[in-house]
């Protein structure tokens, strides 16, 4: 189950939603270009070699750190050698950070960043639960009550203490109000009242017994729940006030929003209540727009007039290749591994086939996607979420062996013979009409998703079925998604940060609503599996890390591998690149010692490790 | 009454004598043909480059090649070969180029004669309506309307364009129109009992082919000028390939600082050409009614 | 004895004067006043032209098949995934501060009112909840000044040019600047500013590449601020005053050209005047008219550059504020700039016509 934990932390595809606006996706998650480098079809032709290459000198070879750094000046109001320099998106507004209304606060701007700060947070690189605004939480047995306990020293920026009096009103505001962005939803399903005995201890009533409601408080992708001061917002009107200067607990404040230059610029707040555990060296941080034009924005990482992001892979490569000195490139894997998404509705005709999906199961290679076609090497996924270290508990190898992922088209063509067999006419019918599958996928024809999908269609028509691939725009796709109009959906799989019962209720029957109705972003596949069900229902009042749990959680994932709803595909890698001409100390492949993501609430303690590196700007 | 042959001839004998007595005029007409056989020797290119296989398949060879025997301009980030990309897709130019202006050119033919012809209060609502059009700034109109026109196919891009530059062939068409329409050689065909029809196509049409020209090079030109700004911020409608759309993936894959500016610089060149040959076109047919303005002492 | 009043006038006339019935009444008003008749007139078609173009903009982009605001519903739809109850009241909600309840004409005439009476284009949407206008009047005073500047400095550089290159016709330096022109003239903004931009900010990098000054300066009336602006806005505005010349240049040299033959102009030799005096005080003076009514005309050709432009140069004008909008998919911002746009475009031509009188008394404009 997921609390409303989607509007108001912006979840990683919202942010992707704002940034496909641009088509700058590429630009932040590294790298568009695709075209499994000649591998993918007949002979490259030869000679010549790429533009990277050519830089190199010869391929293969490539001088390290000798090229010399031409540092710009940078555009920025204050002074660079106190600054960080973060390159994001475009950004429109300037002087709103209510996040509840739409196009209220600023994404990726640095508020959800060092400003805003949050309860506990899950550091996915090294699955440590950090708590912060508060020490901890704890349920009474039977998962009626939930109490959390708030750090006495917290402070808002202006002064004024952080008490669970600030919670209890957000709560009580967010649950009484449906018409705002992430009011609603599991808060109002599930609090029955907040009493707070003491200004540091809040207690949860709920309504009905739910060891999960946890989750939401806590910044696991992105960012968490958002604690507003009373003392700023009662009596103000959630819908207008704009909450400027945003007042919030974390080591920055805003200093200013200039609008025609796209960026903000934050201060360090020298009265911040946890110096003690994070004093971060930058006086300033500032983010501000990437350019629109690519050599706009490859030229400003080279010249060291933006520290992070900036600069997509292939650029990235060249650089590497001239020896640029001062480029780190840190990988991360995203919380959604790619994933194919199969339809089970029977008006699907042959999708709707559990057979079937293992066939499509069989024609997936993965390691070619994840070394050809995926713009970095990432590993093949074996189950629907990330492989974080906090989501080691739920591999279960006895259940996945039973079930190898392997790419056997001989293997898929047996299997399609049992369900469809070739007719008179050489093609393959199933229950009387022809074999056919429809692919959609809401990536550009240069995608990965798309590639990956094209791969499995071409085998498919290899094999005598009547397969179909397109590429939809954002909000085409959407609906035909939504609508269950589709048999194969090409994308990613999100429904895991916790654990694996968070698929499994997305799954179940009840959701299902008939193809042509919007399914509002439940049970999109429209999979009706009664035992799935039941087990779903037990393990929803459950705590996941017991013992109880664990055998039904076994269970579920055995129906899962049998129904495979969603085939999982490979990781997603993006890499993030930093530039170590002011600031050095980030987060490496080696040393990953924080997700290195510059929009994501985590990277606040990445900010906090950096140090300068003694370089002074040019004048 | 004429024989249809004759007519033809005298049709066709006038535009041939216009076309050899301006230089500018025989110049733009000389490269629009080599830049339009340059467009059909597509599939030649491509069989020559591809030897069997399609050169713009996604992924039909390593992304960003240098410039070799193979492939004289290089690949591009999908590994497409640029050279027979380019080519591809300024037939591509051309066509969407040229149904645009022919049904401006069409429409615009018919708002002029129903303004010109019939005159009153039609003309002043249809002339009011084309002022409108040339005057305000219609790019956001033509941003909106190809934003929603995804996966659109090579006429539809054409219809939508010609929305836009109908107005340029009109009102060249009108005003010579309205000249003529109280020309005496007129007035002589209606005593001679000639059907209206038989007026216009043996009298006004032949005296009006240059402006119709004029009108369709500037319709044209108009569209195509439209459709490249669209697709070099990206909001062009997808599903077509064309030069403006070459020049877009050079912008945003940030090709230059790659130092792949074949893929950047050759679109440009063949635009600017085909701006220039419309252009002189054009003017080498003003000049032609207006021999003063030829550059000869 | 009879008391006549006479008037001087009544001297000259009959003893008994029958005085004159003077007309009363709008139309007689005008006709004694034709200069007030043509601005009058001038006016009406402004006003028409107006409504035509705010309503064609209007429809245009309600009645393009896949209506954005049904996408920004969906995209709201999809914000409550879990609350779909809460859903339909907030779509309603926005559906009626986006002024979309109501069918089309219904619609209309609410955004007709609003714009008219009460000068408001609604809520935006990338700016939730400032309303349209005042989002696009941040950045109104960074096009006026771009593209007018440039377009001024075009019109001005192009006509002294164009005048030049009649004037000297056959000699070789007007012929190949006729030719340049006539070669270069239909180039886009956008490709002079793309290669521009390679050039003189990439490779050379003499001139800035983005932004409209330097962030480390204060925005004010100081040295420094205004010198930050021109050395960002020298880019944008070479790319469109080059072409711009151009264009000036080959019109204006068509206009010149005729004139060349005219007697005064052989009066003015004979009577020993420089030819540089009878240039711009003879011929000039008559070949510059029909060019200002053009410089109103081409606004909007210029303006769609602008967009390009500014998107190009990442200038913070209404230009990128357009392709922001259209690509949120913000409606009203959208008709906002659409709107504004059309509005200067159509008041400055008619500033221009209703000067026109002034400026050249040869002209009849009525009648």
């Amino acid at each position: 189950m997921s609390i409303s934990r989607r509007p108001p932390q912006r979840h990683v595809e919202d942010v992707a939603d704002v940034l496909r606006y641009l088509s700058r996706r590429n630009l932040l998650a590294g790298g568009a270009a695709v075209a499994a480098g000649g591998l993918l079809s007949a002979c490259s032709g030869g000679g010549g070699g790429s533009y990277s290459d050519r830089n190199a000198g010869d391929k293969g070879g490539s001088k390290k750190n000798t090229m010399p750094l031409e540092v710009g000046k940078a555009n920025i109001p204050t002074p660079r050698e106190q600054t960080l320099i973060v390159a994001q998106t475009d950004f429109t507004v300037f002087n709103n950070w209510n996040s509840m209304v739409p196009n209220g606060a600023p994404g990726a701007s640095g508020f959800d960043i060092f400003v805003k700060e949050y309860m506990f947070y899950l550091n996915l690189a090294t699955g440590e639960l950090m708590p912060w605004l508060c020490t901890d939480y704890k349920y009474n047995d039977d998962f009626t009550e939930l109490t959390f306990h708030f750090d006495p020293n917290a402070k808002w920026n202006d002064g004024k203490p952080l008490t669970s009096e600030d919670f209890k009103f957000t709560v009580d505001l967010l649950r009484s109000r449906q018409d705002l962005l992430g009011g609603g939803g599991d808060l109002t399903e599930f609090t029955k009242s907040v009493d707070t005995p003491d200004p540091q201890t809040a207690v949860i009533t709920m309504t009905k017994p739910n060891p999960r409601f946890h989750y939401g408080f806590i910044a696991v992708i992105v960012g968490g729940f958002d604690i507003r001061p009373k003392h700023v917002w009662e009596g103000k009107d959630p819908l207008k006030f704009r909450d400027n200067p945003p007042v919030r607990s974390g080591p920055y404040v805003l200093d200013k929003a200039i609008q025609s230059q796209k960026m903000f610029v934050w201060k360090k707040n020298p009265d911040y209540w946890n110096k003690a555990k994070l004093d971060p060296k930058p006086e300033y941080v500032v983010y501000i727009s990437t350019a629109k034009q690519a050599d706009s924005a490859a030229l400003a990482f080279e010249r060291a007039q933006v520290d992070v992001g900036s600069i997509d892979e292939e650029h990235a490569k060249a650089l590497r290749a001239k020896g640029y000195p001062a480029l780190v490139t840190t990988q991360f894997h995203d919380p959604c591994p790619r994933a194919l998404w199969l339809n089970n509705d029977p008006s699907r005709g042959i999708t709707a086939e559990p057979k079937m999906h293992w066939v499509i199961n069989y024609l997936i290679d993965r390691s070619k996607d994840g070394t050809n076609v995926w713009p970095v090497k990432v590993p093949p996924a074996h189950y629907p979420w990330a492989d974080y270290p906090s989501n080691k508990k739920w591999e279960d190898q006895e259940v996945a062996d039973k079930y190898p992922f392997t790419y056997d088209p001989s293997k898929a063509e047996e299997l399609l013979d049992e369900i469809a067999p070739k007719g008179a006419n050489g093609k393959r019918m199933y229950k009387g009409k022809p074999a056919t599958i429809e692919i959609i996928t809401p990536v550009a024809v240069d995608g990965a998703e798309y590639v990956m999908a094209k791969l499995v269609r071409d085998q498919l028509v290899k094999l005598g079925v009547d397969a179909t691939i397109r590429s939809l725009s954002g909000s085409v796709h959407d609906d035909k998604w939504q609508r269950g109009e589709f048999d194969i959906s090409s994308q990613w799989v999100c429904d895991v940060s916790w654990d694996p019962e968070q698929l499994y209720r997305n799954l179940q029957s009840d959701r299902a609503v008939p193809v042509g109705k919007n399914a509002v972003g439940r049970n999109n596949v429209r999979l009706r599996d009664k035992r799935l069900d039941e087990l779903s229902k037990q393990l929803a009042n459950m705590d996941p890390t017991s013992n109880e749990a664990k055998q039904l959680l076994a269970k579920a994932l055995e129906i899962y591998y049998e129904d495979l709803p969603v085939i999982p595909i490979i990781q997603t890698g993006y890499p993030q690149y930093f530039n170590t001409a002011f600031w050095t100390g980030w987060p490496t492949d080696n040393d990953l010692y924080q997700v290195p993501l510059n929009w994501w609430g985590h990277f606040m303690f990445v900010i906090g490790k950096i140090q300068p590196s003694g370089r002074k700007a040019p004048a | 009454m004429m024989t249809s042959t004759a007519t033809i001839g005298r049709v066709l004998k006038a535009p041939v004598a216009v076309v050899r007595s301006s230089p500018k005029l025989a110049g733009g007409l000389i490269v629009l043909a080599l830049l339009v056989l340059t467009a059909l020797s597509s599939p030649l290119v491509s069989r020559a480059i591809g030897h069997g296989a399609d050169p713009v398949a996604v992924a039909a060879y390593e992304r960003w090649l240098v410039p070799s025997p193979a492939h004289p301009l290089g690949t591009d980030q999908l590994g497409r070969d640029v050279l027979s990309m380019i080519i591809g897709s300024m037939s591509t130019s051309l066509q969407i180029g040229a149904i645009a202006g022919v049904i401006s050119t069409a429409i615009g033919v018919v708002v002029a004669f129903l303004a010109g012809y019939l005159g009153g209060w039609i003309d002043a609502v249809l002339s009011t309506f084309t002022g409108i059009l040339l005057v305000i700034p219609t790019f956001p109109l033509l941003i909106a309307l190809s934003a929603y026109a995804k996966e659109v196919t090579l006429f539809q891009v054409g219809l939508m364009l010609s929305i836009f530059s109908w107005p340029f062939a009109a009102k060249i068409i009108r005003s010579q129109v309205l000249s003529l329409r109280t020309r005496p050689y007129v007035e002589l065909a209606k005593v001679s009992k000639a059907g209206a029809m038989e007026v216009i196509v043996t009298e006004l049409l032949p005296n009006l082919a240059p402006f119709i020209g004029v009108g369709f090079a500037s319709a044209a030109l108009g569209a195509i000028f439209g459709l490249v700004g669209l697709e070099v911020i990206g909001l062009g409608p997808s599903g077509v390939i064309d030069l403006g759309h070459i020049i877009y993936s050079a912008i945003s894959t940030g090709a230059l600082t790659l130092g792949a500016w074949p893929m950047f610089v050759v679109p440009i060149a063949l635009l600017t050409l085909l701006f220039a040959a419309l252009n002189m076109v054009n003017i080498g047919l003003e000049e032609v009614y207006n021999p003063r303005l030829r550059s000869e002492r | 004895m009879t008391s006549v009043v006479t008037t001087r006038a009544d001297d000259k006339s009959e003893p008994n004067p029958t005085p004159t019935v003077r007309a009363v009444g709008v139309r007689s008003v005008l006709a004694r006043h034709p200069l007030a008749a043509y601005a009058v007139r001038r006016f009406g078609l402004y006003l028409i032209e107006m409504w035509g173009a705010l309503t064609i903009a209007f429809f245009f982009f309600r009645l393009i098949p896949g209506d954005p605001i049904q996408t920004f519903i969906q995209t709201l739809q999809q914000n409550y995934v879990y609350n779909v109850q809460a859903s339909a009241e907030v779509i309603a909600r926005y559906q009626h501060e986006f002024g979309l309840d109501g069918n089309i004409f219904v619609q209309y005439l609410h955004h007709m009112k609003k714009l008219i009476i009460d000068h408001d284009f609604g809520p935006s949407l990338i700016n939730y909840p400032t309303p349209a206008q005042n989002v696009i009047m941040q950045s109104l005073p960074w096009t006026i000044g771009l593209l007018g500047i440039s377009a001024v400095i075009a019109w001005i550089v192009g006509l002294g040019a164009g005048a030049l290159a009649g004037w000297r016709r056959g000699k070789a330096g007007a012929e190949v600047a006729t030719n340049l022109a006539i070669m270069l003239g239909h180039v886009p903004f956008y490709f002079v500013a793309l290669i521009l931009v390679y050039v003189f900010a990439y490779s050379l990098g003499w001139l800035p590449s983005r932004s409209a000054y330097d962030s480390n300066i204060p925005p004010a009336f100081s040295p420094q601020f205004i010198g930050s602006v021109l050395q960002h806005g020298i880019l944008p505005a070479a790319s469109i005053v080059i072409i711009g010349v151009f264009n000036w240049l080959l019109s204006t040299r068509m206009l010149m050209i005729p004139v060349l033959g005219e007697d005064y102009l052989l009066y003015a030799e004979a009577k020993g005047l420089r030819p540089g005096d009878i240039l711009t005080r003879y011929a000039l003076r008559n070949c510059y008219l029909p060019q200002v009514t053009a410089f109103g005309l081409s606004l909007g050709f210029i303006f769609n550059g602008n967009v390009l432009v500014e998107q190009l140069f990442n200038y913070p004008g209404l230009g990128s504020t357009l392709v922001t909008a259209i690509q949120q998919l913000d409606f009203n911002t959208i008709l906002a700039v659409t709107d504004m746009a059309i509005i200067s475009v159509l008041t400055i031509n008619l500033i221009l016509d209703l000067l026109l009188p002034f400026l050249d008394p040869r002209v009849k404009y009525w009648g």
